[in-house]
């Protein structure tokens, strides 16, 4: 990944940029008198300033070196399915109720985890089960009921 | 002070059924919600608080106390086992803690931090009982220059917390202050980056994000490679305990990690969190070799659990002096006791002799309980990581995003979660580390409070934090601390020759 | 065939679960059916509970249903609040108001989802007043404060910015002509502790317990009309020469208030529970409250409107005067 780690330089300094706009509407105050921009503008210029010596050092970098063996590139599909279905749990997790869509995150997580059917089943029913006696009964924490099916 | 006498009388009130079993109760619940990440003693506490209601003051105390210091010990465990932090206290063991696990030495890791932990707990119990009193007035002095001054000390041992690139470590810390700036504005009252949500209003949560970019997001790095794989080979019988080399490195580093720890629980504010990274950082700036920090060194993990450990009792020396707490986790303990009807002030400890020495002696019984408990479950944590990660992970995740949820009951927290997930596998992808994130991130709440409060105080002059004895003290060595890693590598390159590579970014 | 069957039998089902939807639906005349969850939007064991504590229990036995408290911390109330404001208006959620989230937070935060007007009020419970706090060694009453205060700057603590605290000691620098530095603290008690330890030289808090005393902390004046039995020495502003006001705007107060809409009988009758409480327990009800450092002052769901929209109107003006907006 080191090849691209100009363009996360790059990438820092836009963020800066962003800081320090809200951070100066904010009004920063003065050095003698902080305001509430103060502490978000130091910190978004700071990060720009390093931002950009970052940039230098590894454009010039990536000229000398040649990669170095990373974990291989990012297996996107994965990634956006775990993250997608984290999402979909937050949303769906009100209204289908903690038992029902924690057995079908689990299925899900599961199979984009390649593991087989047969473990996949088995590791959800038990797992959703434990977990909600264990949180539900003996912590008494309250998890939604679905609106969907009541439980 | 007949501080013998007074611990006779602890022995006695602690001996006396049920408060026995209410201690072990609550050292085995600690343990477990320190193991689960994501679930933590603020969010158990909280749920337990009512309950205490129907018990008395001391059981109800030792009860909750035990949850609080078990948790400590726990939280070590899915540290070092899968690398992600039970508590947030336990973040820094997870980078040496694994590595060691990752070497077959996850019983060394385990049981030297499980030492620690009663060694420094107990040390630290001794402190409270001797000093409470005096600690207290030392702490009384410490006004928002002092705090600042504190906080800007640790600021510079931030650095040694990363093994890599500074300056990576620098960009991280950076976008930790930010991200710690958003949030209600304390000093005005304004929301800051807040977008008009309930949310973040109170700040980003510290929770969410952390399970984000340690737990999630090691979860996503590991399910890259070959999910059937065991993570670790499981280590023979006689590597399952620390052997004497181990404690040969350990002991300095322990000792060094009570103090620490004992120092900042005291103040307010500071807390396991910041004992924890302090302590790391300081065992790899006196090591003779902090180059293998971050590679498995065991001073890594024996210093920064012990700290974490030592911590809690010194967090009840506020408590118990002015009835002040010094984080979230004794507001909560002090509103328990103010629901007994007991509100505690300077002469809390002189009203309430049987609570206050049976907390004390509860603590030495209910240390000792953790080490009984934690050892023996070495083997079998050892064990778990024979699982194949494919079983592992889902339940790792779900873990996760129950303890974040039980939190606020937040669906919203889970996104943030989820979030941070991802900036920490992009994190983990491009070599920047998490840790001076998540310490900045800690930190800029107090570091710019106790700034602006003592430019408030001082009507804008910086003399403030030099006219103090112990803000200038604090703030010299903080100068001191910042310069060396420049003035190193100044004389370096004076007088040695190629800078190493690895030092160049 | 079978298809139809199955179909026919879900209908039979959907239909007997209107019923009994509507059945629950009637169900108020018989009101408490089920318990009663009285949300407090702070965290747990602060002041909030305290007030509430003592009544939990036997308000339950007397409305013959458990009342079980939910904590929903977060924005200095905010978020609780927002919760109940949400809720179905039938009993089952109240709202245990602190006045951040209910009354402030409407005048300072843009974007509340809700205002006073969306809730019923039930019942005052208690209002403590707020009380300047000296160290014991350098003043002895609050005119010595002030007339320091004259010569050189002083520097106080309160709770928050633009909290109650902070708007009474603003209020009693307009009136006495003093001007002082305001360094917020975190709550639970710091403000005091910044005093103790002397880095500020006055706080506005509520009580500061066992703090004060020879060497440590001076309670000095009042925010209340009448004086306090917890403290009998210390005057109130009124008795300082200080405009007099109706109520106490400037107190802790905790109450209870339901959604919008709660049919009056509901009302009434959780009321009634309540009143009941006191009238049977009224003096262990006031030990405990008073052992908490909180001054009990029961009022029903009329009076509690009144004191509500005062003390919203009050804070409003004074919000203006200060030209703060919403943010």
């Amino acid at each position: 990944m080191a090849k691209h780690d100009h363009l996360v330089a790059l990438f820092w300094v836009a963020v800066s940029i962003f800081i320090c706009e809200e951070s100066i509407r904010l009004d920063p105050g003065s050095l003698s008198n902080p305001g509430p921009g103060l502490i978000p503008l130091g910190s978004g210029l700071l990060l720009g300033g390093f931002g950009i010596v970052l940039f230098i050092r590894t454009f010039r970098a990536r000229q000398e070196e040649k990669e170095t063996v990373s974990k291989g590139g990012i297996r996107w599909q994965e990634l956006a399915l775990a993250l997608i279905s984290l999402i979909g749990y937050a949303f769906l997790l009100d209204y289908l109720g903690f038992l029902l869509i924690t057995l079908i995150w689990m299925v899900f997580i599961c199979r984009v985890g390649k593991v087989g059917w047969k473990k996949t089943f088995f590791i959800s029913a038990v797992t959703t089960s434990l977990c909600y006696i264990l949180f539900a009964h003996f912590l008494d924490i309250r998890f939604p009921q679905g609106v969907f099916l009541g439980f | 002070m007949d501080v013998l006498g007074h611990l006779t009388l602890g022995f006695s009130v602690i001996l006396q059924w049920p408060n026995p079993g209410y201690c072990f109760l609550g050292v085995l619940v600690g343990t477990l919600i320190g193991v689960l990440p994501g679930l933590g003693p603020v969010t158990t506490i909280a749920l337990l608080l009512p309950s205490t209601y129907y018990l008395n003051d001391t059981s109800a105390i030792i009860m909750l106390s035990g949850v609080y210091y078990g948790a400590m010990y726990g939280g070590s465990t899915t540290s070092i086992l899968v690398n992600i932090p039970g508590e947030t206290s336990s973040i820094v063991t997870c980078l040496d803690g694994h590595k060691m696990a990752l070497q077959g030495r996850a019983g060394a890791a385990l049981g030297i931090s499980a030492f620690g932990s009663l060694i420094g707990g107990s040390i630290s119990v001794a402190g409270l009982m001797i000093g409470a009193g005096l600690l207290a007035q030392a702490a009384l002095r410490f006004g928002p220059p002092e705090y600042f001054a504190l906080v800007f000390m640790s600021f510079s041992l931030l650095i040694y917390l990363s093994s890599g690139s500074p300056l990576k470590a620098t960009i991280m810390a950076l976008v930790g202050v930010f991200l710690g700036t958003i949030g209600t504005d304390f000093i005005t009252g304004e929301p800051r980056f807040t977008y008009g949500s309930l949310t973040i209003m109170d700040g980003i949560g510290l929770v969410p994000v952390i399970m984000g970019v340690f737990g999630i997001a090691e979860v996503l790095v590991n399910l890259e490679g070959e999910v059937k794989r065991t993570v670790i080979k499981p280590p023979k019988f006689k590597n399952l305990l620390p052997n004497l080399r181990d404690w040969r490195d350990s002991i300095a580093p322990i000792f060094r990690g009570t103090f620490i720890g004992f120092f900042l629980g005291l103040l307010p504010g500071g807390g396991a969190i910041m004992a924890s990274f302090a302590s790391y950082a300081v065992e790899k700036k006196i090591s003779k070799h902090p180059e293998k920090f971050g590679h498995g060194a065991i001073e890594g993990v024996a210093g920064p659990e012990t700290a974490n450990n030592s911590a809690v009792a010194a967090c009840y020396v506020p408590l118990v002096s002015f009835g002040i707490p010094a984080n979230v986790v004794m507001a909560l303990i002090l509103g328990a006791l103010m629901i007994h009807g007991i509100r505690p002030g300077p002469t809390f400890i002189a009203d309430n002799p049987n609570l206050f020495w049976g907390v004390v002696a509860s603590m030495y019984a209910g240390n000792a309980m953790l080490l009984v408990l934690n050892l023996p479950l070495i083997a079998v944590w050892v064990r778990l990581l024979a699982i194949p990660y494919s079983i592992l992970f889902p339940l790792i995740l779900l873990f996760c995003v129950i303890g974040v949820y039980t939190i606020h009951n937040n669906i919203w927290e889970l996104v943030i979660m989820t979030i941070f997930g991802f900036i920490g596998y992009m994190m983990r992808k491009f070599k920047y580390e998490g840790a001076p994130f998540a310490f900045a991130l800690v930190l800029t709440p107090v570091m710019e409070n106790s700034l602006r409060q003592s430019l408030l105080m001082s009507e804008g002059s910086f003399g403030i934090f030099f006219s103090r004895p112990i803000a200038c003290t604090l703030m010299v060595a903080g100068i001191i601390l910042f310069s060396l890693p420049a003035v190193h590598l100044l004389k370096q390159r004076a007088f040695g020759g190629q800078i190493r590579k690895d030092q160049r970014l | 065939m079978e298809k139809r069957r199955k179909l026919g039998i879900l209908v039979v089902a959907v239909f007997c679960m209107m019923i009994c939807g509507f059945s629950f639906a009637s169900a108020q005349s018989k009101f408490p059916e089920k318990y009663i969850e009285v949300v407090v939007p702070l965290s747990p064991g602060g002041g909030g509970d305290l007030s509430f504590i003592p009544f939990k229990d036997r308000v339950g036995k007397a409305l013959g249903q458990p009342l079980v408290v939910t904590h929903k911390p977060g924005a200095g109330g905010v978020v609780g609040t927002t919760f109940v404001s949400k809720a179905k208006a039938d009993g089952y959620t109240l709202l245990f108001a602190n006045k951040g989230g209910l009354i402030s937070a409407p005048l300072l935060k843009k974007g509340i989802g809700y205002s006073m007007a969306d809730f019923t009020p039930i019942c005052l419970l208690t209002r403590s007043p707020s009380i300047v706090h000296v160290k014991w060694d350098d003043y002895q009453s609050l005119q010595d404060f002030i007339k320091a205060a004259k010569t050189k700057t002083m520097k106080y603590a309160t709770y928050g910015a633009l909290s109650v605290s902070h708007m009474n000691v603003l209020w009693l620098e307009k009136h006495a002509g003093f001007h002082a530095v305001h360094i917020p603290s975190g709550g639970a008690g710091e403000a005091n502790v910044a005093l103790l330890g002397g880095h500020v030289d006055m706080t506005c808090e509520t009580s500061a317990g066992k703090l004060i005393g020879p060497g440590k902390i001076r309670a000095v004046a009042l925010s209340s009309p009448k004086r306090w039995d917890l403290y009998p020495d210390v005057p109130t502003f009124a008795e300082l020469g200080f405009p007099a006001l109706k109520g106490d705007p400037f107190s802790a107060m905790y109450s209870l208030w339901a959604p919008k809409g709660t049919p009056k009988e509901i009302i009434d009758k959780i009321y009634g529970a309540f009143k009941k409480v006191i009238d049977e327990n009224g003096e262990e009800i006031a030990k405990e409250i008073r052992n908490a450092e909180l001054n009990l002052d029961f009022q029903g769901p009329k009076e509690l409107g009144e004191v509500a929209q005062e003390e919203y109107g009050f804070l409003k003006k004074m919000y203006e005067e200060m030209g703060v907006t919403p943010k």
